[in-house]
């Protein structure tokens, strides 16, 4: 079938205990054969075929008990009535079902995907010509009267509030015309990038199996040693007891930079395997994905693990650990029992409420949300105070020593420093102190367009040192990165793409113009927490340089201070 | 049973306070994001090419990326040719200081009066591609505007009649739901006012011209259109303008307008969104 041809849809009611239900039908056949098992004798069809939006919009017109003529109106469906007798012969098609459950149940379980991309993965695994527009109907047809998957429309039928089902977005869907359906439909712009979700394309949900971790690989969980601190196991148990206590939903772990959280998470994680669940980590940041698959890999061998991100190659793998960025969430549909969310406070799922709801859609009913950060939002910070939500503190780095306090100083004007034959008195100060210590240094900025114009003024004012831009479009990135950790390059300019999820041991960090509206409380301390992450360099130099103070760089300061003095605190209270 | 979706709307409603804000912020300062590249747009008009800064809905750095073609280019193809004016500076020139590139001359009897609004470097094969492949279709009003820009800059001096476009077989366009070049061409219509007739029709299903090459392409294309029979009337002794998205090696544009011709148009010329130039 392809993309070809467009799936119609007809609506029909059948008679079942003295009650009218009804029922979409891609293909009558599968349901004339269906009901006729069930002792039904007769249907009745009560449109001509229509896209699915159209369908959709009338069968939920028909279910609020308005009677057929206003929902002919609303919906602009001709008036049809067809009554046809059921047939038997059902198991030709169950038995056609059944084959296609085998090889395709488990790349499509819990997702919600659009019937081109199931036909795209159809197509790359099998021959072309076997799908059959026919054949995918009525496969469709018969797991949608089993119930084993439910239909909608990619997005509702422009009568009703416009609305994407598949990420929830309002205001960036189109009506246009369009020459698939031939009527005008919408489209829906914000999640263009996985596919094109329209009104008159199918959205399908298969409906996982009751079983979370059926399927995987039997031979028994392996638990590998990890050490953790006295501090990082008194979260370790609060989670685990968050885990098995039913009542309760969502837990914070609010944790300082360096403090080991993903090792922390991973009592956790071995507990909830052993129940059966079924556990997506999810990220706004491709980056954290990547470090932390390999991590992951070596600390629960064999279990399946899937890591998902924009161009991943494991797209419809399945597993009992699913590692995503938040925009693959996009595709689960009451899935997992467990989320964590990494870095909950980072762009782009801060303040962004389809990808929020995304998460919270992957999540069953019944299953428990765990948010991580070192940096909770003010929002979060009173919902923590109010007792809203349990949490759960960790002040302490996990070598126990505090975080190192930025320097803050005041600087001339960008534009004048730009100009000047010599270095900045604290800059060279900095600069020294990195040589002097054979370490290398972060140097953030504000925008890619300060990035060129400092890289060259650097490469006057010290022509020794080696010095290198990177933003996130760069397409060296991978490398340059790499490069750095291997040495290579001593002075890394960077935008704040290298505020989170990077550990380099012995680094220190400077931050050029430091006022920008860009570096917020969240963001500074963020940068502050790239320095001392390892046990054998846990101390080094921040220094944020700025034209003016803000109240920004202040209050990240306080921060920073006000976590190393809890510490100091919990540090005492565990001697006793 | 059909999948009913719930959305959370407590997760919409903010409280009270910053929900005042930011409507009195949308008010007062409404925010735009960028059509090509989603970003918020901040500033528009600062753009060296004086021409892109009336382009609305699209942010300063995506306009930085616009190249047009410049001065030294084909009169018949718009390809843009300041690499070889170097090597060969005078043989270039014939026909009363016309320049020719090297495939014109070859066809010298096709014809061709192509212009097109930007060249097609890597920023906009990658938005065409959204555009056409992906479906995003309101990028069509960027690219309408830019089309306006180029349609004004070579064509507003000459007696253009009508507009047409270049037809996608019906299969094609029920796998894409759309006909870009149509798109295109009707937004154009509406701002500059000249009427648009759908003349073509393609009754030769080809494979996708991006993967051909250029024999292939002229071999493939060839009595791959037809004019329709109920605009014969319409089109004699009109000048014309064909619309298309991307001119590679104008074997599309060229069997279009040797068609048209033959059925009794005077002039055709066409412009196209991006000229493709390696």
């Amino acid at each position: 079938m392809g993309n070809d041809e467009e799936m119609k849809f007809q609506v029909y009611g059948i008679e079942i205990n003295k009650k009218i239900k009804w029922m979409l039908s891609a293909n009558v056949k599968v349901d004339l054969a269906f009901w006729y098992e069930k002792n039904v004798e007769q249907i009745i069809i009560v449109s001509p075929s229509a896209s699915v939006g159209h369908a959709v919009a009338y069968i939920q017109c028909l279910e609020k008990k308005r009677t057929m003529d206003a929902c002919q109106k609303q919906v602009a469906i001709p008036p049809t009535y067809t009554v046809r007798k059921t047939i038997a012969d059902f198991s030709s098609y169950y038995l056609l079902y059944e084959e296609w459950k085998k090889s395709f149940f488990r790349p499509f379980q819990g997702k919600l995907l659009l019937l081109d991309e199931i036909l795209n993965y159809m197509e790359q695994q099998h021959d072309r010509r076997i799908l059959s527009k026919e054949m995918v109907s009525s496969i469709i047809q018969t797991g949608y009267l089993l119930q084993e998957i439910q239909i909608t429309s990619g997005v509702t039928y422009p009568q009703d509030s416009l609305v994407c089902h598949r990420c929830g977005s309002t205001d960036r869907v189109v009506i246009q015309d369009c020459s698939i359906c031939g009527e005008s439909c919408a489209t829906c712009e914000a999640c263009i990038e996985m596919g094109r979700s329209k009104t008159c394309t199918p959205l399908l949900h298969v409906i996982p199996n009751q079983q979370s971790t059926q399927g995987i690989s039997n031979s028994p969980l392996i638990r590998t040693s990890y050490h953790l601190t006295p501090f990082q196991q008194d979260i370790a148990q609060a989670a685990k007891r968050f885990i098995t206590d039913k009542n309760k939903q969502k837990l914070l772990i609010w944790a300082v930079t360096g403090a080991g959280k993903t090792e922390m998470i991973f009592p956790t994680i071995f507990h909830s395997l052993e129940l059966g669940y079924r556990i997506l980590l999810a990220s706004p940041r491709k980056d954290v994905i990547k470090e932390l698959t390999p991590r992951f890999k070596k600390a629960f061998i064999n279990v399946p693990i899937v890591s998902l991100y924009g161009g991943s190659e494991e797209k419809w793998e399945t597993g009992a650990i699913y590692l995503a960025t938040t925009h693959q969430v996009m595709r689960f549909y009451h899935f997992f029992d467990l989320v964590i969310i990494d870095e909950m406070d980072a762009y782009p799922y801060h303040n962004n409420r389809l990808l929020q709801h995304a998460v919270n859609r992957a999540l069953k009913d019944d299953g428990k949300m765990i948010y991580m950060t070192a940096t909770p939002s003010k929002e979060w910070m009173h919902r923590v105070k109010r007792r809203e939500i349990d949490s759960a503190v960790l002040p302490i780095r996990y070598h126990g020593n505090p975080i190192p306090v930025p320097r803050i100083k005041i600087m001339p004007k960008k534009a004048k420093l730009l100009n000047q034959a010599t270095p900045f008195f604290f800059i060279d100060q900095f600069a020294s102190k990195v040589r002097n210590k054979e370490s290398q240094a972060f140097i953030f900025v504000s925008s890619i367009k300060e990035i060129f114009p400092w890289v060259k003024q650097w490469g006057k004012w010290f022509s020794g040192d080696s010095v290198e831009g990177i933003y996130a479009n760069d397409p060296n990135r991978d490398r340059k990165i790499e490069r750095f950790r291997n040495k290579e390059i001593q002075f890394l300019m960077t935008t704040t793409i290298m505020e989170r999820g990077v550990t380099i041991e012995n680094v220190h960090v400077l931050v050029l113009g430091a006022d920008a509206r860009i570096f917020d409380e969240a963001t500074l301390v963020q940068i502050t927490g790239r320095v001392g992450r390892t046990v054998e360099f846990p101390h080094g130099s921040v220094c944020f340089l700025a034209e003016r103070l803000t109240k920004d760089m202040v209050k990240a300061k306080k921060h920073i201070v006000r976590m190393n003095r809890l510490a100091e605190k919990y540090k005492k209270e565990k001697k006793q | 049973m059909i999948l009913q979706i719930h959305y959370e709307y407590g997760m919409i409603i903010m409280d009270f306070t910053s929900l005042m804000k930011s409507y009195i912020d949308r008010l007062i300062f409404p925010e735009q994001n960028c059509l090509l590249c989603e970003k918020v747009i901040y500033r528009t008009n600062m753009v060296k090419k004086k021409q892109y800064r009336r382009i609305t809905n699209i942010c300063q750095g995506c306009k930085e990326q616009l190249e047009p073609s410049v001065a030294p280019y084909c009169y018949y193809c718009h390809k843009p040719m300041y690499q070889s004016m170097q090597l060969q500076e005078s043989s270039q020139l014939e026909d009363g200081g016309k320049l020719i590139c090297e495939d014109c001359k070859e066809h010298i009897d096709s014809e061709i009066y192509n212009r097109s609004a930007v060249l097609y470097n890597d920023f906009m094969k990658e938005k065409i591609a959204l555009y056409k492949y992906r479906g995003k279709e309101s990028l069509s009003n960027v690219f309408s505007q830019m089309l306006v820009i180029a349609y004004e800059e070579y064509f507003q001096k000459m007696d253009i009649n009508m507009l047409t476009f270049v037809p996608l077989h019906s299969i094609r366009l029920k796998e894409r739901g759309f006909n870009q070049s149509e798109q295109l061409a009707r937004k154009l219509s509406y701002y500059i006012g000249i009427p648009i007739n759908d003349t073509l029709e393609r009754v030769k299903y080809t494979e996708k011209q991006s993967k051909q090459n250029k024999k292939e392409r002229l071999q493939h294309i060839r009595d791959s259109f037809e004019v329709k029979e109920s605009s014969l009337p319409s089109i004699s002794n009109k000048n014309m303008l064909i619309i298309d998205d991307i001119y590679t090696t104008g074997a599309t544009i060229n069997e279009c307008s040797r068609i048209l011709k033959k059925a009794g148009a005077n002039k055709v010329y066409s412009l196209t969104l991006a000229r493709a130039f390696h």
